[in-house]
């Protein structure tokens, strides 16, 4: 890992080389140990390293980015060159918003831990072992992969602002399949690898695989749902993708433009953005250096916040909430360590007070159809079940759905009473299982096509 | 030491560590970003990238190790690193990897490049830019619009031990414009020549004229306008005609990645998921209707999925995938292959340096038919032509889609009656592909470039094309999504 004291080396030496009137310089990275299983064996075992320094600079308002992969001597003086010409040659950027002041950035203690990072392949190996036998040992067919890593971020500019944060990272995530058509679905993510409960999650999908087999097809319309956190995790995805970045909320192409503090969602609805919280754990600072508070992006089913970076705070006239992506960041400023916070109510019971609906582990390749509607479709995959008087009764082919999420986080009837971690397209987001009234089902998928 | 001496390091390394098989590849990448939105420079990027990517096999199990630094000493530690990864997977490893024969080969390739896009000056890409953009800006009612220009330039030796040794460089760009008009309760998009940053070929700068941008600005943006105020995309079972990306799209997603051979052995099962064209299918499936052929073709000069050879230094080819409606081919990789006992059809590729090659996609075309688009709308009664994707969402299996396009054109007793807006679709994809009952003819090809293909663990994204005219399906469910 790239320690705090040469991060700012690089730092500094890339500062002192530009001759612009403001430079950012950012430096992202890390390693990564993945261990990936299919058909009941190890398949591949890979170990990556990468890091990217990117320098932003502005003369004027005329500004460049530049990044490269390998940032010693000759390399780093290349990039700081490569950004200043890009902006030479540039037009004026009329948004353009000057690098932020000094200040203290806070670093989160306790997010780098070793005894992760220091996890082997052959530990790995071992671990997946008997998960693996007892796959066989059941007639089942295994695949997934277990992961650990370190990351980085380090963020200075000319002004003097400098923010480090080191971080570790550990997941896993497990598909059991069963003959028949039956299959079943685990994941979790941590920083922690000693979180990671790999041998129970696989137990209980390893059963749910063979609960899956043979899944009958329903009627497509309205059912009632109770999601698994796994299934979760794509809805609130979208539900920060089409609301809460500031930049389409003041271009009015989100489904909150226009309504802070309206009652959009079910009063129990609260979404929050905060890196601090160990579910969600990442850098408390954006990639301009400016540090990340708690901000609640939905309060008891109100809209109250979006995100922000320092050219989309500027124009919409408010300061930043430290949401900044990478430069150039074209899509503007997102919320990056999400939680749904969690209810009261056991998944079980969900399922217990259901008298018909339908369970579902998780959704697959959901996409937007309307923007504005917040509506969004996908697949149900790896387990899906009908609820018949409280019970899980059969399993159930793939069903497509169309809903708009507007309308399914107003239908909440129950949230669950615990949040689970997980990566996102965004950054983590961490969410509770729900139980969700007349969620829209449109088609049932053919499994095997003659 | 040189990159083509240090991937030599990289396999005498791996050999004399007791490695059976092992390649190494050395990659430089230069990209350019350039976008310009609502009249305001919104980002110039520019990426400069290396590394070298060692992959072995040692007691019949792969391990891989990429590194970013070319120093002599780390590379020696990437191979090291590799071969502890194999061994460590070897012992949960039940049957040794083998792969299909393959001859060594050295040779060099080139992609076609007439004018290297980064010696075009940036002050002459912002002008043009400028240009287009201010276009879609006149137009009385748009809220929004950009315009962009992506070029890449790829260096890469692969040395593996058996001899091959093949040095290739490929060249290519992009561009692409969007105009979108909001109010309190839509948004609406226009792009051209396509969405998500437009169309992408293996080619130099010369490409951007060929696009005709600043020809299209206006109609797009009127376009985006007029679907505020269109009437919505009616709903209910209809023939459709899709063209241009949005028939690209629907190539990609049902035909494409089911016919990737690794999908079908199980080692995407966790994450993109497996495929319905089972191997019992092979030779023994009605895939689509007799006029349906698609093929995977590497081979075709300035398309962005092709190449002089894969990732494992297997040549380019254009192989069958589906030929009269039936299904004969999967795409496959020297591993894979060989498990059928076939051989590879070269479709075994990486995301850069730091990843292992995957089976990927090349060019996957429907190969054009006799029709002249005119004719295909003049003998529908009743149908949408659909172009430009929006939305996409397909299962694991790649059967059951819905697809979401930028615009529609309603077609009553075979004439264009009309805009709609938010056009969508559903089906399941055998039964849809055999109710195509109409292909364009070869004035309207083209193969569009799809540079944001994800797959894999840890996922990698490559670079694609789908060659495709037009093409019209039956009794297809319309308007989903916005009629329940």
């Amino acid at each position: 890992m790239l320690s705090k004291k040469k991060a700012r080396e690089i730092l500094e030496e890339a500062i002192r080389t530009s001759p612009a009137d403001e430079t950012e310089v950012i430096i992202n990275g890390g390693k990564t140990f993945s261990t990936r299983f299919t058909n009941n064996y190890i398949s591949q075992n890979g170990a990556q390293k990468e890091y990217d320094v990117t320098v932003r600079v502005a003369f004027g308002q005329q500004v460049g980015v530049a990044s490269c992969n390998i940032f010693d001597g000759d390399n780093l003086k290349q990039v700081v060159e490569n950004a200043c010409t890009a902006a030479r040659h540039s037009k004026p950027d009329l948004e353009w918003t000057p690098v932020l002041e000094a200040r203290d950035v806070p670093e989160l203690d306790e997010a780098y831990l070793k005894d992760t990072i220091d996890y082997t392949p052959e530990e790995k190996a071992e671990r997946l072992e008997p998960i693996l036998k007892r796959s066989i040992a059941r007639d089942l067919t295994s695949a997934g992969m277990l992961v650990n890593g370190d990351h980085m971020l380090t963020v200075m500019n000319s002004k003097g602002l400098f923010g480090y944060q080191a971080w570790t990272s550990a997941s896993f995530t497990y598909t059991a399949m069963a003959a028949h058509q039956g299959s079943a679905w685990a994941e979790y993510h941590s920083h922690d690898m000693a979180d990671l409960e790999i041998e129970s999650l696989a137990e209980q999908a390893m059963e749910r695989a063979l609960m899956a087999q043979n899944p009958v097809a329903i009627k497509p319309g309205a059912y009632t749902v109770v999601l698994a956190p796994t299934a979760v995790i794509e809805l609130v995805e979208y539900l920060n993708y089409l609301g809460f970045g500031g930049q389409g909320y003041h271009e009015s192409t989100t489904f909150t433009a226009g309504k802070i503090g309206e009652q959009l969602f079910h009063p129990g609805i609260n979404l929050i953005d905060d890196p601090s919280r160990r579910e969600v754990l990442g850098p408390s600072f954006d990639y301009e250096g400016h540090p990340k508070q708690r901000l609640a992006l939905i309060e008891n089913g109100v809209v109250r916040n979006v995100a922000y970076d320092r050219r989309t705070a500027q124009k919409a006239g408010v300061k930043s909430t430290g949401h900044a992506l990478m430069p150039p960041a074209t899509s503007g400023p997102f919320p990056t360590n999400i939680i749904l916070e969690a209810g009261t109510d056991r998944i079980e019971e969900m399922i217990a007070g259901t008298e018909r609906g339908i369970y579902v582990t998780r959704f697959w390749y959901s996409n937007v159809v309307d923007p504005k509607q917040a509506t969004i479709t996908g697949m149900t995959r790896d387990g899906t079940f009908l609820i018949e008087d409280g019970k899980l009764s059969k399993p159930l082919r793939n069903m497509r759905y169309n809903e708009s999420l507007v309308r399914a986080f107003s239908n909440v009837e129950a949230i669950g009473d615990r949040t689970y971690g997980f990566n996102g397209y965004f950054g983590k987001l961490a969410v509770p299982a729900l139980k969700i009234k007349d969620f829209i089902f449109s088609s049932v998928s053919e499994e095997s096509p003659s | 030491m040189n990159e083509k001496d240090l991937a030599q390091l990289a396999i005498d390394t791996a050999l004399q560590m007791g490695a059976s098989y092992a390649d190494a590849r050395v990659i430089r990448l230069r990209r350019e970003s350039i976008e310009v939105r609502n009249g305001n420079v919104n980002g110039i990027k520019q990426h400069l990238e290396m590394g070298i990517g060692v992959r072995v096999l040692y007691n019949g199990a792969w391990g891989f190790a990429g590194n970013p630094d070319l120093k002599k000493s780390k590379v020696e530690i990437a191979v090291q690193r590799a071969i502890s990864l194999a061994r460590d997977s070897a012992h949960l490893y039940h049957k040794p990897v083998v792969l299909a024969a393959r001859k060594p080969i050295i040779t060099t390739w080139k992609s076609p490049c007439l004018i290297d896009p980064f010696t075009v000056p940036l002050e002459r890409k912002l002008d043009e830019l400028f240009e287009i953009e201010a276009i879609l800006r006149s137009v009385k009612g748009v809220a929004l619009t950009d315009a962009n220009f992506d070029f890449w330039k790829e260096w890469q030796i692969f040395i593996n031990s058996e001899g091959s040794q093949i040095e290739q460089e490929m060249v290519q760009s992009g561009a692409g414009m969007s105009a979108t008009a909001v109010s309190e309760t839509d948004v609406q998009t226009r792009s051209f020549p396509a969405p998500f940053r437009g169309q992408f070929k293996s080619a130099g700068y010369e490409l951007i004229p060929t696009l005709k941008l600043r020809e299209s600005a206006n109609t797009i943006a009127e376009e985006a306008v007029q679907l505020l105020t269109a009437p919505v995309c009616p709903s209910g079972e209809k023939t459709i005609i899709l063209g241009g990306s949005q028939l690209a799209l629907q190539v990609h997603e049902s035909c494409g990645h089911p016919a990737e051979f690794d999908r079908v052995l199980g080692h995407e099962a966790d994450f993109a998921g497996t495929s319905f064209l089972t191997q019992d299918k092979l030779r023994n499936f009605q895939y689509g209707s007799e006029i349906v052929n698609l093929v995977a073709d590497a081979t075709i000069p300035g398309a962005l999925g092709s190449f002089g050879y894969d990732d494992e230094g297997t040549p380019a080819q254009k192989a069958d995938i589906v030929r009269n409606g039936k299904f004969v081919g999967y795409l496959t990789s020297r591993e894979t292959a060989e498990s059928w006992e076939m051989e590879s059809n070269g479709a075994m590729r990486a995301e850069g340096w730091n990843h292992t090659p995957i089976v990927r996609m090349s060019n996957i075309n429907l190969l054009p038919g006799d029709h002249d688009l005119e004719d295909m709308i003049g003998t529908t009664k009743d149908g949408i032509l659909i172009k430009d994707n929006r939305s996409w969402s397909i299962d694991d299996k790649r059967l059951n889609f819905q697809f979401g396009a930028e615009i529609g054109w309603e077609i009553k007793d075979g004439k264009i009656a009309g805009i709609v807006k938010n056009p969508t679709y559903a089906g399941i994809t055998p039964q849809f592909w055999r109710s195509c009952d109409a292909i364009a003819n070869e004035k309207y090809y083209d193969v569009w470039g799809t540079p944001n293909c994800g797959k894999g663990q840890p996922m990698q994204v490559a670079r694609v094309g789908h060659g495709v005219s037009y093409a019209r399906f039956n009794n297809v469910k319309v308007g989903v999504g916005y009629a329940e």
